[in-house]
């Protein structure tokens, strides 16, 4: 009876530095040796650090604009919908669309669309929720949330060569790189 | 350490030196040309003049209000402003303080500007007499004086404990006296709060002294914040690429001071329009005579195209403008935008002032010149104010760190 595989995939390779600035240079010349598919771990933010790693445009503001949008279109929309359209009622001999009695609402709308655009899109876009993640097989890792500084690229980089990319590592003079099993 | 040394200031003092006297020279033709309204038709020459003062009063209190919260918050963004909102509020002291007596002057002897100092309107008006215990010539003037004395100690203090920290010598005895200044600096704002809103009862709603709202202190606080440090603003970028300022405008530690001043644009903005929105919602809802009248005046004969030019922008185009993280990288963006607010603050301010006196959208010549005037010569005594000491604060460390 054939056994299944039991040896662990590769899910990258992690080089460990003990200053931001060799991070700094480490990310910049691993976005400039071509790797697109890596990560950086650091235990506090970085200033220039996703300039530095070549991130693009965050999804994050424009996802809370496009919704806070439709929020306050659709909110005035109903508005005009049940007020005007649907259930036409006569308050005070106002117009039937007095416009600034909906803007409130509208506002609120489009507050609520921006706050659940911003809850999920941030845990969307950064694929909260996962109770797993293969970083925390390396015993080093711990240090990530206090005074080393990480990056690791990941195996699904069509760039990555196990061996090619160690010695990438190696050449950006990191304290170790290690093997990060899947 | 010292900022001299590194932060030379010998261009931007040129230009300042050479602005001077092109505003001292448009003031001058400015008040003659309003002053042969004075012989011709001194009404409408008075209204002229109260729209021009209402405007500068506005501004010189928008830097003063910035000022006062720049004192009492330390907040590193307005450390290149803040010697441009001392030198702004101490145009008080005595420009602004001549500059009101010709409105006394009217109240006293033309009754061009004030309803309620036409004694045969007030004889038929119960509703008027009723509010002569306030609306009364002799306490307009004893107030309108007092608010500018009052407002003027606390520029002067403030500009006094700004020039102390500039002779303290080092940046630790800065920071003491910076620190002991913020706990004066908060009474302050609450004195400023009080008299700015009985001072916008007297030069602003009593126009219309039937009609009042409790929201119009504010929105003209608001807007006159706003308008305060758009023109700081307008001020540092045009000088942008000069020596003293260029490493503080691209200056890039902590995201640049410009997404700072960009964000402060937008809540100025916003906070504008949610009180001025917030006022026309009230007396719609409430639809009272009393109330609804001076949006009627501002909605009809003309007046409703400015009307609709104003929420475009003052609120929409800055709302999407400074929203854009762009817009705060680009220090030329950032101008753009600053300006666009700039002329809507005036045309706001005529549409709040004007529509009192004329039912139809009008414009006079006496409304020009006396803008242009009074203008004129704000920016001769705000840059000479300017002038007087650094530019930016000595001993600063948190404004030094940008000249390494």
């Amino acid at each position: 009876m054939a056994h299944a595989d039991t040896t662990p995939k590769l899910y990258g390779l992690m080089a460990e530095f003990e200053t931001p600035e060799q991070l700094l240079e480490a990310a910049r010349r691993t976005r400039d040796a071509g790797y697109r598919h890596f990560d950086c771990y650091t235990p506090f933010p970085i200033h220039g650090l996703t300039a530095a790693m070549g991130v693009k445009e965050a999804k994050v503001p424009w996802t809370v604009f496009i919704c806070g949008l439709l929020g306050a279109i659709g909110a005035f929309t109903l508005q005009v919908w049940t007020s005007v359209v649907d259930y036409p009622l006569n308050i005070g001999g106002r117009d039937l669309l007095s416009w600034p009695y909906f803007v409130p609402i509208t506002f609120e709308g489009m507050v609520l669309a921006a706050a659940f655009g911003a809850f999920f899109g941030t845990h969307i876009y950064n694929r909260m929720l996962s109770y797993y993640h293969p970083v925390f097989n390396v015993p080093q890792f711990v240090r990530a949330s206090t005074d080393r500084f990480f990056v690791c690229i990941e195996s699904k980089d069509p760039k990555f060569n196990r061996d090619e990319t160690y010695r990438f590592l190696q050449s950006l003079n990191p304290l170790s790189v290690v093997e990060v099993p899947e | 350490m010292a900022a001299t040394t590194v932060l030379s200031e010998q261009e931007v003092r040129q230009r300042i030196q050479r602005g001077r006297p092109i505003a001292l020279g448009l003031g001058v033709v400015g008040l003659l040309v309003w002053a042969t309204g004075l012989a011709t038709n001194p009404k409408l020459a008075m209204q002229g003049y109260h729209f021009g003062f209402f405007y500068w009063m506005g501004l010189t209190l928008g830097c003063l209000g910035m000022a006062l919260l720049l004192h009492a918050v330390r907040g590193r963004w307005g450390l290149p402003l803040i010697r441009i909102f001392e030198s702004g509020a101490m145009v008080l002291m005595p420009v602004m303080l001549i500059a009101f007596f010709p409105i006394l002057y009217d109240v006293f002897v033309v009754h061009g500007i004030f309803e309620w100092t036409h004694k045969e309107v007030v004889a038929q008006d119960p509703v008027l007499q009723s509010k002569r215990p306030w609306l009364n010539e002799p306490r307009f003037a004893i107030a309108g004086i007092l608010y500018i004395l009052i407002w003027a100690y606390f520029a002067k203090k403030l500009w006094d404990g700004s020039s102390a920290e500039d002779a303290a010598g080092d940046p630790v005895k800065a920071e003491m006296l910076s620190r002991q200044r913020t706990a004066f600096a908060s009474f302050g704002i609450i004195v400023y709060m009080l008299t700015y809103t009985l001072a916008m009862v007297d030069w602003g709603q009593s126009l219309q002294p039937h009609w009042f709202s409790t929201m119009y202190a504010v929105i003209m606080v608001a807007g006159f914040g706003l308008n305060a440090l758009a023109l700081a603003l307008y001020m540092v970028l045009s000088w942008r690429d000069l020596p003293l300022y260029k490493p503080i405008v691209y200056h890039e530690g902590y995201e640049g001071y410009r997404r700072d001043w960009g964000n402060f644009m937008f809540t100025l903005s916003v906070f504008w329009s949610y009180v001025a929105f917030s006022q026309l919602l009230i007396i719609y809802s409430g639809n009272l005579p009393e109330f609804t009248q001076f949006y009627l005046r501002r909605n009809m004969g003309g007046w409703q195209y400015i009307a609709y030019l104003i929420p475009i922008f003052q609120f929409f185009v800055p709302f999407f403008w400074f929203l854009a993280p762009r817009t705060k990288w680009i220090p030329k963006q950032l101008l753009i935008g600053v300006i666009i607010v700039l002329a809507i603050r005036v045309v706001e301010i005529f549409w709040q002032i004007k529509p009192a006196w004329s039912e139809t959208l009008s414009i006079s010549l006496y409304d020009i010149a006396a803008f242009v005037g009074l203008g004129g010569l704000w920016f001769y005594f705000m840059l000479g104010n300017l002038l007087k000491r650094a530019l930016v604060p000595r001993n600063e460390p948190r404004l030094l760190e940008v000249a390494h």
